[in-house]
């Protein structure tokens, strides 16, 4: 069966490296970066069935992010999970007008961020 | 010709006329004594008598030896008279011989030495006595009208050559006489030509310098004479004309003094008018016045018994106030709490503040660390053995995330930490790094770049490490907050430690690129409740804390900025004097 690849965005190399190791040895096949400047060119080479996206970055944040893929018929449709160490209100209403398919908040159990991970790439 | 060569010319003239006269005086004498037939008279005439008196002479005295030896008795008498009558006949033989003959003297010494002289010396006295009286005498007396004849043509000649010589003497005397006249008088006329040559002009000259003098300055005075007149009257006329215009300018100034005098005389005079009004109006107030001061001496009067009244009053109310006093010393003491309250309550709002990007900070390396684990545990499910090195990496990320979130806990528990007022030795540099450590992820999350402009080795000051970090936290906090309303884009916060040797003070400065405080906002920013923040985002209070901070520090806030340029906050703190050991 072909691996399902997921693209993590986040400028917290801990966080970054971390998860990609555990999505590694859970079967897929990860894409990271840590400069969201970078993230849409990145995401739209290569091609993922999911985004996992940090909210609060600077220069460029999470949600400029949404706009953009949001903007590309290439990537409007590819699902996107939001992971945040800190979580607003105001942040989420906008995420979600944006079209995320969920959001977690960091620190997150790994087995829930799986189990969500799953469940976006099958509804798909 | 010049005056001076005229003088040598006319002293010469004199010198040469008395010269000449000199030498015709000399000349003159010299005529007299030597070419004239009168001086050869005068010799010839002594010749003559010269040539013709000596016989007599002889005779006479040849005679009165005759007679002395006619009278002496004594034969050694006679031969003494005897040889001096012979010594005399030789003598005259020898002055005779070159000469006519003397024929009476001749026959003189026959008769005398032939006839007489032997009857003397037979002793025939008495008859010798009459030879000499017959024969002798007349020969004597003979001679003897010779001499009387010599004397009278002696003294003839002399009246002559006398007459002579006066008459030669005064016609030179006339011949000096009109040339010494004829010298003096041409001297005479050269020096009066020469003075009126000099003495005229000079006269002019004199007469033309007392007009000017005088102040006339209309006459010129140029002579036409080239010698040092000449001159002198050129120079005059110079220094005339140099004179006229400035007399004429003079003339010019006295009269606008005179027209200025006028006025001032005018104007003084109105003054003086002036004065006396002023005298008078002044005399009136000075009345008005010493009523006034009358009527004060009574108000002073009534006030000092007033003040009596109230020195009573005041000793009631002193000691009410003292009760008062110690009602405002425990409410001064509940302030200072409440002060010290306030800040605290401060610090805790900007901990809410901070909360935010705390928990953002703490979050991310908790989730790596629990990735990891997770991954761990993952990986030994399906394994059987293994090796340490297999998890060292993750390991260590875990060891370093989990130090992350200490590091920023302990910043947060040190900000937090109530302030006992706990001064100590502190450098600058650490506060902003400590406020930095805190602050910076969210600031970097905003966009707002960091920039540190630290002195290296900075003098410590002596503070309270918690109200330092309050004050700088409220002044970055203010930062970020104006860049945030400047735009979406971010901007740049320079922190700068700086230390001034000449003022002894250590600085720290926070510059922003936000929004800028306008000019009269500036003047209100330490006031308390002061904000320009939309309500609920500010309490007004945060400046007036940080204000209250650095006066207990010693030391002492500014704020510059320009609306729309950004702002500077610099606080400034004495440095701690490093005691000598």
């Amino acid at each position: 069966m072909e691996k399902k690849k997921i693209f993590i965005v986040d400028d917290d190399s801990a966080v970054l490296n971390s998860l990609k190791e555990l999505l590694v040895f859970s079967g897929f096949e990860v894409g990271t970066t840590q400069n969201p400047k970078e993230a849409f060119k990145e995401i739209k080479g290569f091609g993922p069935h999911l985004i996992l996206l940090d909210l609060l970055m600077p220069h460029v944040g999470g949600l400029e992010i949404c706009e953009m893929l949001n903007n590309d018929l290439q990537t409007r449709d590819m699902p996107v999970i939001v992971i945040s160490a800190l979580i607003k209100e105001a942040d989420i209403k906008k995420a979600y007008q944006l079209g995320i398919v969920g959001y977690i908040t960091k620190p997150y159990d790994f087995q829930n961020l799986l189990h969500e991970i799953n469940k976006a790439i099958a509804s798909k | 010709m010049k005056i001076k060569t005229r003088l040598f010319f006319i002293a010469a003239l004199c010198l040469i006329g008395f010269a000449f006269f000199s030498f015709s005086g000399f000349v003159a004498l010299d005529f007299i004594k030597l070419n004239r037939p009168l001086y050869k008279q005068i010799v010839r005439g002594k010749d003559s008598i010269a040539d013709f008196l000596p016989p007599p002479k002889y005779i006479i005295e040849a005679y009165l030896l005759t007679f002395q030896m006619l009278d002496e008795r004594s034969p050694q008498g006679i031969s003494r008279l005897l040889k001096d009558s012979l010594r005399l006949k030789r003598e005259y033989l020898e002055r005779q011989q070159f000469r006519l003959k003397d024929f009476p003297a001749e026959e003189f010494f026959r008769i005398r030495d032939e006839e007489l002289m032997p009857l003397l010396l037979s002793g025939q006295v008495d008859k010798a006595r009459q030879l000499s009286g017959l024969k002798l005498k007349p020969i004597y007396e003979l001679h003897r009208k010779h001499i009387d004849r010599l004397a009278a043509i002696a003294r003839e000649m002399n009246e002559r050559a006398e007459l002579y010589g006066r008459k030669i003497v005064s016609q030179l005397s006339l011949f000096l006489f009109i040339l010494g006249l004829a010298i003096v008088s041409a001297s005479i006329v050269l020096l009066f030509h020469l003075f009126s040559q000099i003495t005229i002009p000079l006269s002019k000259l004199t007469q033309a310098v007392r007009k000017i003098t005088d102040g006339d300055f209309s006459e010129s005075i140029i002579m036409d004479a080239k010698d040092e007149l000449g001159s002198l009257s050129k120079n005059i006329e110079s220094m005339r004309i140099s004179l006229r215009s400035s007399s004429d300018s003079l003339s010019e100034e006295i009269a606008e003094r005179r027209q200025i005098e006028n006025e001032l005389l005018l104007a003084r005079q109105h003054l003086e008018q002036q004065v006396k009004l002023r005298t008078t109006q002044l005399q009136r107030a000075n009345e008005e016045l010493n009523s006034e001061i009358q009527e004060h001496k009574q108000a002073q009067e009534r006030i000092n018994r007033l003040n009596e009244d109230m020195e009573l009053r005041i000793m009631e109310r002193t000691s009410e106030l003292r009760l008062v006093n110690e009602e405002l010393r425990n409410a001064y003491e509940k302030l200072k709490t409440t002060q010290a309250q306030l800040v605290q309550s401060s610090k805790m709002a900007s901990l809410g503040q901070l909360a935010g990007g705390v928990a953002h900070e703490i979050n991310n390396p908790l989730t790596g660390v629990l990735n990891n684990i997770q991954l761990i545990k993952m990986e030994l499910a399906g394994k059987k053995d293994f090796k340490f090195d297999d998890f060292r990496n993750i390991l260590d990320t875990i060891e370093e995330s989990a130090l992350r979130c200490t590091s920023i806990i302990r910043s947060l528990l040190d900000f937090s930490h109530s302030a006992k007022e706990e001064f100590a030795p502190l450098s600058l540099n650490d506060i902003a790094e400590k406020i930095i450590a805190l602050i910076g992820h969210e600031l970097k999350l905003g966009n707002i770049v960091i920039e540190r402009q630290f002195q290296d080795e900075l003098p410590l000051v002596l503070g309270d490490s918690q109200l330092l970090q309050q004050a700088v936290f409220d002044i970055i906090s203010n930062a970020q907050w104006a860049i945030r309303s400047k735009s979406g884009q971010g901007g740049l916060i320079t922190i700068k430690t700086e230390y001034e040797p000449q003022m002894s003070i250590v600085s720290l400065s926070v510059s922003d690129s936000g929004i800028g405080i306008s000019k009269e906002n500036l003047q209100k920013l330490f006031e308390p409740f002061f904000t320009t923040k939309p309500i609920g985002e500010g309490t007004g209070l945060g400046l007036a804390i940080v204000y209250s901070i650095i006066k207990k520090h010693s030391g002492n806030i500014e704020a510059a900025s320009e609306l729309g340029q950004g702002a500077t906050f610099k606080i400034s703190l004495p440095v701690l004097k490093k005691e000598r050991v």
